[in-house]
């Protein structure tokens, strides 16, 4: 049966059961991925999912079923396997099934328009082909892929409310590898669609580039040295630490942040935003169907609020920020950013350059790629340390490469020594509906684990 | 059966009237539950039912895989003629005739975990919170998870295979966080296997979460490890990270098949010290990783990966044996059936050696003991490898002195593999999930206490 098909029977069960308050969570994702190696198309993917979650109140608690099979026998299954984990959850904290706001934003569509299995292979071949143009010593394991998705999302519940969404996205990568005597080295860049609009040769040329620079990779020795984040590492860095402006969390006792309102928690050049309407990436509303809006996080390093959904905005007395999130059909809400980003200062990435170089007594760093993110850093405490690569920083230029080193440090104290905040700014790999950006920034001293 | 055996005879025909010299049906049935007590309370429970098919097509190295949800008639017709139509023009259909087989299961399960009430299974995690509680008055906040997957897959294909296979697993997962007013720092302890709820009469929860605490306030009375390059011995068990991120990754047919490995064309060769035997096993009873067959139908193997630093086998599946001109090695894993199977590890570790644990680090001046290790990631390519310390400790003129917070191991598995000076006898296992291309899949990683006589270790 199709969704509608199954949400009467849905609907029908939880009436049966007896039941006043449930929400029916629907979400379908359609993606097609192609792969070129060698000069071939090797492989091909596409996959459609579409699943549904139901979640109920029973005695003031909230049990959840989640399933990607749509059936009348599994529509009772799943009104009643909810009720039963209803029964066994403790926590007091008060959930809500939520009626709607009094208005949602109009949400303009994308002009992405889907392309065949056809266009994507060319487009796969050309970005290696592209690569393989740039310098003879790009390799054969050199590859090109593209994708694209489209995610609708149907929100569904007792209390009247019937919420839709369809979005599209199309990506591109490129990651060329080279060979230099022995030795291999490789490289990975991402180009956000839409298709049409990607520049082929520019990717080719900025992926091998990147891996032609890392031939001559060394460590710097161990030391303290002044160190520009350029926006792909400092995004990835935001992405690793963005719990801890979670409500939840902090309710937890999970973030430092709990209760730091009003209080100076960053550098006064610093501004973080979330913003889902940020331009080609709007969701006009969150995982419970409230609407969505614009706020500054950290204003002028000043903490302003954490990011709430319904169940934790009651729980600390405020209104919900509007940040329930649910990264699948079968997640229970949490909550998390949508566009979140460090708002870009007036300067070119070069001026920062300039700076470290000048505060430095040798050896001045631009990290451009931070790596083991899941597992070198804590969002509990803020410390992190984590193997990095990049450029040393002379006369205000990025020079040799640098690889085989760790950036080590703790993020509530990096928040405060941002000196400087370039105009570059840059979002990272989109999760869910979330996507967080920086421009690069400049943090002064920390300690590098190298030679 | 998920599917009917003439139906899949059908939908394979399809996919070879596109030219494909194979096609592969899997399709899956897979009941996943997790249940989160955070601070004494449960306060979440997500049941889940992944069900749906993945139709594989093969033409020489040429791949094309279609999955759908959608496990009506209709629904997966179109799922096989869009793949048939990615391969190539549509012509005779042919027949394929399936013949079922059922594998040995070497994988008893006394207590599957869906005939387990939810509040006994909440009186697991209680019992997991109470014992990281009461350990210290430092102890802040305690989560225990529990998970639980009830897995049925069905594989078909056109070499006339059919065959089924339920796999179980459970895990318990305990964080605990130790603060002193103004700092916090954390511990964890998570174990799992290929078991049903009986693997909690042996792992008990009060282990796991006096275990998460112990960690967690030793490390809220630690310093700051500082950097600079020494010598480290990694204990047993989680220590075999080490192993799965510097060696294991780049062994996979994944990164071999396609020339992005540090160890292609290096069969044959000393790619290690000669104390060093590693192995993958995907056949241990019981044991996380292991399984009766690969998510191609292929039984699961044992197979010595690295036999006295010498490289003697790659980690080969289906494709990826086209692509080597070499037979797979019953490793094709995927998470689930939204994925295409490739090459997995199933349960890694290093075997054990002659050396003594307590000689080992009675011979160390100066450097690192890594007593407990977290994840880690590699650039199969390069072999460029990083890991989190979670538990470490200084040693100085061969004692275990102060521990220390904050290291970090980077290197290349070519440059490390050559320097591990020390192998013990002292071989444990833990559980983790491992993710690539194909998904997130339980792997076990293994070894005896190592030690390593040059490592980076980042720190400040």
């Amino acid at each position: 049966m199709n969704f509608d098909e199954f949400k009467n029977a849905v609907v029908e069960a939880a009436k049966k059961a007896g039941l006043f308050e449930y929400e029916l969570y629907y979400m379908e994702e359609s993606s097609q991925s192609v792969a070129s190696m060698a000069g071939a198309i090797e492989e091909f993917s596409s996959d459609v999912t579409g699943g549904a979650s139901f979640r109920c109140k029973v005695g003031g608690k909230m049990g959840y079923c989640s399933t990607e099979l749509f059936s009348a026998h599994e529509a009772v299954r799943l009104v009643e396997k909810a009720i039963e984990n209803a029964a066994t959850i403790e926590t007091e904290d008060e959930t809500i099934i939520f009626a709607g706001s009094p208005s949602y934003r109009e949400i303009t569509p994308k002009e992405t328009a889907l392309s065949s299995m056809a266009e994507m292979s060319k487009l796969a071949l050309s970005l290696y082909e592209a690569a393989v143009k740039v310098d003879e010593r790009v390799q054969k394991s050199s590859q090109g892929q593209v994708g694209q998705a489209t995610t609708r999302i149907r929100l569904v519940n007792s209390a009247g409310l019937d919420l839709s969404s369809e979005s599209n996205q199309q990506i591109a990568f490129q990651s060329a590898v080279v060979r230099s005597g022995d030795e291999q080295f490789n490289s990975f860049e991402k180009g956000d669609g839409p298709f049409d609009k990607l520049d082929v040769e520019e990717l080719a040329k900025k992926s091998v580039g990147k891996a032609l620079d890392k031939i001559n990779g060394a460590p710097v020795p161990s030391g303290s040295y002044p160190v520009v984040f350029d926006h792909n590492a400092f995004s990835s860095m935001l992405s690793a630490f963005s719990g801890i402006f979670s409500a939840k969390n902090a309710q937890q006792g999970m973030s430092l942040l709990a209760g730091k309102e009003g209080q100076t928690i960053a550098s006064d050049i610093v501004t973080l935003v979330d913003d889902p309407f940020y331009k080609d990436h709007e969701s006009a509303f969150d995982g419970e169907g409230v609407a969505t809006f614009k706020k500054n996080l950290i204003e002028n390093g000043v903490f302003l609020t954490l990011l709430y959904n319904l169940q934790t905005a009651k729980k600390a007395g405020c209104e919900t920020t509007g940040n329930a999130s649910r990264a699948s059909y079968f997640a229970p809400v949490e909550i998390a950013p949508f566009n979140l980003y460090l708002v870009p200062g007036s300067d070119a990435p070069e001026a920062l350059y300039q700076k470290a170089d000048s505060d430095s007594e040798g050896v001045a760093l631009l990290i451009t790629d931070l790596a083991g993110l899941h597992a070198g850093l804590n969002p509990i405490t803020g410390d992190f340390s984590l193997m990095a690569s990049g450029y040393r920083l002379e006369d205000g230029k990025k020079t040799t490469f640098v690889n085989g080193i760790t950036v080590s440090g703790n993020f509530f104290d990096l928040l405060k020594k941002i000196e400087m905040i370039g105009s570059d700014l840059d979002f990272g790999m989109s999760f869910g509906h979330g996507r967080i950006g920086s421009p690069s920034i400049y943090v002064g001293k920390l300690s590098v684990a190298g030679k | 059966m998920i599917l009917e055996k003439n139906f899949l005879s059908e939908l394979l025909g399809i996919g070879l009237s596109s030219g494909a010299d194979f096609a592969e049906v899997f399709a899956e049935n897979t009941l996943q539950s997790q249940m989160t007590l955070t601070g004494g309370s449960v306060e979440e429970i997500a049941d889940r039912r992944i069900a749906g098919v993945g139709i594989r097509l093969l033409k020489g190295t040429q791949s094309v895989y279609a999955s759908t949800s959608d496990m009506s008639r209709e629904g997966l017709i179109r799922c096989a003629k869009g793949a048939a139509e990615a391969m190539g023009e549509l012509k005779d259909q042919p027949s394929v005739t399936l013949t079922e087989r059922i594998f040995p299961d070497i994988h008893g399960i006394r207590i599957v975990p869906s005939s387990v009430k939810g509040s006994d299974q909440a009186a697991l995690l209680h019992r997991a919170y109470e014992s990281a509680s009461k350990y210290s008055k430092e102890i802040v906040q305690v989560q225990s998870k529990l998970l639980t997957f009830d897995r049925n897959i069905l594989i078909a294909n056109t070499e006339g295979l059919l065959t089924e296979d339920r796999q179980i697993r459970t895990r318990l997962s305990v964080n605990a966080v130790a603060s002193n007013g103004s700092e916090n720092q954390s511990g964890s302890c998570a174990p799992g296997a290929r078991m049903g709820m009986e693997l909690y009469e042996a792992k008990t929860p009060e282990y796991a979460g006096e275990e998460a605490a112990r960690q967690a306030v030793t490390m809220l009375h630690a310093g700051y490890c500082s950097a600079g390059n020494m010598a480290v011995a990694i204990e047993n068990g989680f220590g075999g990270v080490i192993f799965h991120e510097a060696c294991g990754h780049s062994l996979e047919a994944t990164s071999v098949a396609t020339g992005r490995s540090q160890f292609c064309g290096k069969l044959g060769q000393m790619i290690a010290s000669p104390i060093v035997t590693a192995i993958d096993d995907g056949t241990e009873p019981n044991s996380w990783g292991s399984n009766n067959i690969d998510d191609e139908g292929h039984p699961t193997q044992k197979l010595v990966l690295i036999e006295n630093g010498v490289l003697k086998n790659y980690l080969i599946d289906r494709l990826g044996s086209r692509r080597m001109g070499m037979p797979a090695t019953g490793c094709g894993r995927r998470e689930n059936y939204h994925y295409e199977p490739t090459s997995r590890m199933s349960n890694t570790y290093i075997a054990p050696g002659n050396d003594d644990r307590d000689e080992i680090i009675g011979t160390m001046d100066y450097g690192l003991y890594a007593a407990a290790m977290g994840g880690g990631s590699v650039n199969p390519v390069t072999g460029e490898f990083n890991f989190a310390v979670r538990e470490a400790y200084m040693v100085r003129d061969g004692k275990i002195a102060e521990p220390v917070r904050g290291a970090t191991l980077i290197g290349k598995g070519s440059e490390i593999l050559p320097k591990i000076d020390r192998v013990s006898n002292n071989l444990d296992s833990a559980q983790g999930m491992c993710g690539s291309k194909s998904g997130s899949i339980p792997t076990n990683v293994g070894q005896p206490l190592i030690r390593v006589s040059s490592i980076t270790v980042g720190g400040r």
